[in-house]
């Protein structure tokens, strides 16, 4: 692997931004529906916040620190910044160059109109003052700033309004006095506006300034103009402290306060705006960007949902209810002693998963339920059943990731919920995030103790399991529950990590188990015998294993991968990756399940699980990629994979120079893998259901090509 | 028998570990459910400071709380909670476990050191690692001890401990493990000294298996090189010094990269393997066999499996017996006279049921003390059972504890007619109730030795049978019985003193049996 050492590899920040602009080319794709393109706009946007509130803040702040050492793509921390401000601003000119020549159009072709204030009539008028008479003023706070009232603090990504004011009646070089007002973020920030055709909005930034001299009575507005900070958000967590908890919610009212390391605002602002702010924010030229507006693209995020776009948005993937695996069972324990199941979400519903969290928590032979959370809903549907099973009496343990990355606010609130009711909640491993998804059902049963387990790709939230995709295994093998136990073991801080019968646990053996796995695909090659290695997984980053994965291409193993996000290998390069294919999937849903297969010398194994290839999956965090042995479910599981590399219409193949280009549809028929799914699901739960009917099956997928 | 459910458990606070294992039952079988080990530092204060810290006490605490917790999710309803070397050793150890009860509501178990190698042997033999018709060396090696026996092919006819395990090694020599060159050395030749002392039995044609335990075993196995299969590593003797020559030389550091382990375990790694090293060299093993073998599986099986505690108390009655019969030997005590000793004391215990009260755990100490009872004429002939009490009060048997020992030692002593008196028994440091447990199994004892005490075998057999206020002894001989009525009649008052029954003594002639009449010790 030595002479692979200098091999290229791609620079992270730059390779997101390259997956960011896969998302944004949904959004000029002229085939998607118009909501669909403003939603897939406002993903673009709300990606590029938390990229600059993490990633460039991290950046920026090894620049101040006079960090000098390059990457493994060769870039110093300053020629990095300097690239990706140059990438950053052609993205964000395509962004709003997609809005208003590519969207705009097509929103007023269905007569859907945003309208700027010169062409608001007087009723709309009348109407939007209406409004901000009885519902904006009262929340408005115009503040000042001199020399005795000093710049607000004001929050992460809130959006504002600067006001240049002079003194009425006063000479044109008078002295300039400056005020800041906040949008009010609990307000939407779109107002619909009464019209004669289709409909109509206004942005509520617009009404402000419209009615900004009602806000300063005493004052001429000289100039005004929104415009929107984001801070350094990367949380620093001493994870020694005693209190993790406390710790965190300390962290995160810094978090509030970070410095400053964007400054939206309009073009064409108001020189001494401009100014005053890059001076009050202590801002560079270069932290700063001017967009033709509107600032702060997330919003369309909501507008695309409001009632009467239906017809504007994709068809919606109705999950299957209950999935196949689960049709006509009435014991969800019955069924997994049957046999493991396999459920792939979104195409079939989470409610499997609540299902089994609720009948355990009411099933009087229940002894105990585990569980780890990363992420939940609003309203979880999956604590209220936790909290229900300790009320019941069962012996709850919930490990809660306080640290998972800007919903640790909301985890604090959960952790405490679930402490009240009586829950054993922790709080993982210090200097480890908890990642993998596990959920752990102990029964008392006939013939002794069984153990039912749960395990997964994606998180314990329903919300989100409507649009990523992920898959589920049911499973009561003994070994995987025993393995199960220990991991819960390791997690409560009860025992060291054990050698485990089938789990791979990241940190201890992940990263070894998969160097050892492509390893052998090496030695298989060599022995001439089947080899091959298929891998999904939302980013590709790590270095040692992109260095592997270079050395089993020139070993002669084809290397098939399909990362949604982030890939910095390069496939195709002569001599050091022509092996290697990789495809980024970006379609109506998101690609999030992570699959491997290796051919394992014509004996496939195959293996799915909460790990990406990434340094921070492999060594600092706790993942779980677990085998799938079913014979069945091998074959879903197959199926899965060959679908997605067989996709057309959402899928992107890398080039050897780092970029990605469309698959060719030319003369192909068109296969969209996340339909294909949505199809096979309905149609596999047909098939069962005339089963149970003992009707003559009719193949749902022949139904629509026909 | 129950063949399906019930869970139980064992919790063992080892020296350098807390581990608990919760099993069920499951068609005839201990499934185990769950194993946890956790790292403490118990063994490094205690053999450092001599206590153990309140902060242990309470991180302890912690983790048993933890652990009850785990127990009440498999619906555990019965466990044990056992604690060895660390423990036993720690100066303060009654503040402990009454930390223990107050905090957890547990009750620790303190294992004598031969209490917890015997539960490890009696698996070893269960599953069969120790040949038949060849001599095996077991030993388990717990972090502060050492534990060596030695299997004949049917029984234990050895078995000692020494208070020596890889941590205490460590510890005891860690000054000197910061030069790799030397530590070896000192650690190997610390060792020979102790292993020197111990009087294993030399073996004719050499002791050509061995099998070891041990919570390094694993991880040496592993280094070097061997798989496990069906619950058991194969080593060659040859692996160890190929492994030590790899790592002699290198820091404790840079052992535990290799291994992926911590630098803390690689210094109880260093220590271990030169400590089976050693082992090895002491037979002629072509392959040492390390079952997987854990305190807690004859424990667990006990709990879960009524039958198997009453075959662990066979195990150990038989094993101990073999071992005193070995002790015996190598004192130059008269077996056939110490087995009809122990034949005819057995025969009056299980007779006198009704009026000594005592289980079958007294009767084995009865049975080895039968075995030994002549042992302190080699010591020193001028005060036998002086020198018998003081030799046997200090010596190992397998599966007896040290206050058991103390027991046999006494009981061995009091039965002899110019035994030590009562208040001389004090010594022995056992309480009013085991004192007087002495007293009934040394009358016992008194009376058997009695019956041969021309230690040739004249009564081929007897009977007994209690009946009213005497307890009637009969039995077969060809012989002259005149030294043993002698003796029957010295012992008489001693055993009416402490049961309230008098014996009698009823021998058949070989005349009188062929004419139908009884001769009358009396």
């Amino acid at each position: 692997m030595s002479e692979l050492e200098n091999a290229p590899i791609l620079n992270r920040e730059l390779s997101w931004m390259d997956f960011n602009l896969r998302v944004l080319e949904e959004a000029m794709d002229r085939e998607n529906p118009i909501m669909e393109r403003l939603r897939f706009l406002a993903i673009t946007s709300s990606n590029l916040d938390e990229f600059f509130m993490v990633r460039v803040a991290g950046v920026k702040a090894q620049v101040q620190s006079g960090y000098t050492v390059a990457d493994v793509a060769g870039l110093t921390p300053e020629k990095l910044l300097a690239k990706l401000t140059e990438k950053i601003r052609a993205f964000v000119e395509r962004q709003y160059s997609c809005l208003h020549r590519s969207i705009t159009p097509v929103l007023r072709r269905h007569t859907i109109a945003f309208l700027p204030p010169e062409d608001w009539t007087d009723a709309q008028k009348a109407y939007i003052s209406d409004y901000f008479d009885s519902v904006l003023f009262p929340v408005l706070t115009p503040l000042a700033v001199d020399t005795s009232r000093p710049f607000p603090k004001l929050l992460n990504k809130s959006l504002n309004i600067a006001v240049h004011l002079k003194e009425k009646g006063g000479s044109k070089d008078a002295e300039s006095h400056f005020a800041v007002v906040q949008v009010p973020s609990l307000l939407s920030r779109f107002l619909e506006v009464p019209c004669e055709e289709g409909r109509a909005f206004v942005m509520l930034e617009d009404v402000i300034i419209w009615r900004l001299p009602d806000l300063f009575e005493l004052y001429e507005i000289y100039s005004s103009c929104p415009f929107r900070i984001t801070r350094n958000s990367d949380l620093e967590i001493d994870e020694e402290t005693a209190d993790l908890m406390e710790e965190i919610v300390r962290s995160i009212k810094r978090r509030k306060r970070g410095r400053p390391v964007r400054l939206e605002i309009l073009q064409h602002c108001d020189s001494a705006i401009k100014k005053f702010l890059t001076q009050m924010l202590f801002l560079k030229k270069e932290d700063i960007f001017e967009v033709s507006g509107p600032i702060d693209l997330t919003f369309f995020s909501k507008f695309a949902s409001l009632p009467g776009f239906s017809e504007l948005c994709f068809k919606p993937v109705r999950p299957v209810s209950p999935p196949a695996d689960f049709r006509g069972q009435t014991d969800i324990f019955a069924a997994i002693r049957e046999k493991d199941r396999l459920v792939h979400h979104p195409y079939e519903s989470f409610d499997s998963v609540l299902n089994f969290i609720n009948e355990a928590a009411d099933d009087k032979d229940v002894l105990a339920i585990k569980q780890t959370l990363y992420r939940v809903s609003g309203h979880s549907p999956i604590i209220a059943a936790l909290i229900r099973a300790a009320e019941n009496g069962k012996q709850v343990t919930v490990l809660v990731e306080l640290k998972a990355r800007f919903d640790e606010e909301n985890n604090i609130l959960w952790a405490k919920k679930l402490e009240e009711a009586g829950c054993h909640v922790v709080y993982g491993l210090a200097g480890l995030k908890t990642h993998c998804k596990i959920a752990l059902v102990v029964r008392r049963e006939e013939d002794g103790i069984r153990r039912y387990c749960h395990l997964g790709t994606g998180n314990y939230n329903e919300s989100t399991a409507r649009i990523y995709t992920d898959l589920g295994l049911f499973t009561c093998r003994e070994l995987y529950g025993a393995d199960a136990s220990s991991l819960f073991n390791v997690l409560t801080g009860y025992s060291r990590p054990p050698e485990y019968n089938k789990f791979v646990v990241a940190p201890h053996g992940m990263r070894d188990f998969m160097e050892k796995r492509i390893l052998r695909e090496m030695e298989n090659a060599g022995k001439g015998l089947p080899c091959g290695i298929t891998a999904k997984v939302n980013s590709l980053v790590d270095t040692r294993m992109i260095q592997l994965l270079y050395s089993a291409s020139q070993a002669g193993v084809p290397v098939r991968l399909i990362v949604r996000g982030i890939c910095c290998l390069i496939p195709g390069i002569t001599g050091v990756s022509e092996n290697i294919t990789v495809i980024s999937v970006v379609g109506q849903l998101l690609e999030h399940s992570r699959i491997f297969r290796f051919e394992n010398g014509g004996d496939p194994r195959w293996f799915m699980g909460s790990a990406d290839w990434m340094q921070r999956n492999l060594d600092r965090r706790v993942e779980l990629v677990f085998p799938v042995e079913d014979a069945d479910l091998q074959k879903r599981v197959e199926e899965v994979l060959d679908t997605l590399l067989a996709d057309n219409c959402n899928a992107r193949i890398m080039q050897p120079d780092g970029s990605y280009v469309r698959a060719d549809r030319r003369r192909k028929a068109p296969v969209n893998c996340q339909r294909y799914f949505a199809l096979r699901a309905a149609e596999e739960a047909q098939k069962i259901d005339k089963l149970q009917e003992g009707k003559p099956v009719e193949l749902v997928r022949q139904k629509v090509e026909e | 028998l129950k063949k399906n459910g019930g869970t139980a458990a064992v919790i063992d606070i080892g020296s350098s570990e807390l581990k608990m294992c919760v099993g069920q039952l499951k068609k005839d079988r201990v499934e185990l459910l769950d194993t946890l080990e956790h790292p403490l530092r118990l063994g490094h204060e205690v053999f450092h400071d001599g206590k153990i810290s309140f902060e242990s006490i309470r991180e302890l605490s912690r983790l048993l709380a933890g652990y009850e917790r785990i127990m009440t999710e498999y619906g555990v309803t019965q466990y044990r909670v056992v604690a060895t070397t660390a423990l036993r050793e720690a100066e303060n150890r009654d503040y402990v476990l009454d930390q223990l009860r107050i905090r957890n509501d547990m009750e620790v178990s303190i294992l004598e050191e031969e209490q917890e190698k015997t539960l490890i042997y009696a698996e070893i033999l269960r599953g069969g690692w120790a040949k038949k018709k060849q001599h095996t060396l077991i030993s388990h090696i717990g972090s502060g001890s050492l534990g060596l026996a030695l299997h004949d092919g049917e029984h234990m006819v050895f078995s000692q401990n020494i208070p020596i395990g890889p941590l205490k090694l460590h510890d005891l020599l860690g000054e000197l493990s910061g030069d790799t060159k030397v530590f070896h050395i000192a650690v190997e030749e610390y060792l020979s000294t102790m292993i020197r002392r111990l009087s294993i039995p030399r073996i004719e044609g050499g002791i050509g298996n061995l099998a070891l335990t041990g919570s390094e075993v694993r991880l040496i196995a592993k280094a070097c090189g061997c798989e496990e299969k069906e619950g058991v590593y194969l080593l060659r003797p040859g692996a160890l010094h190929e492994l030590f020559s790899r790592i002699q030389s290198m820091q404790p550091e840079k052992i535990g990269d290799m291994f992926g382990i911590s630098e803390e375990s690689a210094e109880l790694l260093y220590s271990a393997l030169i400590i089976y090293i050693y082992l090895a060299r002491l037979t002629d093993a072509e392959h040492i066999y390390a079952p997987r073998i854990e305190l807690w599986d004859g424990l667990l099986r006990q709990q879960l499996i009524p039958k198997a505690a009453v075959e662990y108390g066979q195990h150990v009655a038989e094993n101990a017996l073999s071992c005193a019969v070995m002790l015996a030997a190598r004192y130059r005590c008269g077996l056939p006279h110490a087995e009809q000793v122990r034949g005819f004391s057995c025969v009056l215990f299980d007779r006198t049921q009704a009026i000594h009260g005592l289980g079958k755990r007294y009767r084995i100490l009865l049975e080895t003390a039968a075995v030994l009872s002549d042992c302190g004429y080699f010591v020193n002939p001028n005060v036998p059972a002086e020198a018998a009490f003081e030799t046997l009060k200090n010596t190992g048997i397998y599966g007896l504890t040290s206050e058991e020992m103390r027991m046999v030692a006494a009981v061995v002593a009091f039965g002899r007619e110019d035994g030590p008196d009562r208040i001389a028994l004090e010594r022995a440091g056992l309480d009013q109730g085991k004192r007087l447990i002495v007293s009934k199994l040394g009358a016992i004892l008194r009376l058997a030795d009695a019956l041969d005490r021309s230690q040739t075998q004249k009564l081929t057999s007897i009977r007994a049978k209690l009946e009213k206020d005497q307890l009637l002894i009969q039995g077969e001989s060809t012989d002259s019985l005149c030294l043993e009525r002698w003796a029957f009649d010295r012992n008489l008052f001693g055993f009416e003193e402490v049961f309230g029954v008098r014996p009698c003594l009823k021998v058949k002639t070989a005349a009188q049996a062929s004419f139908g009449k009884e001769g009358k010790a009396q």
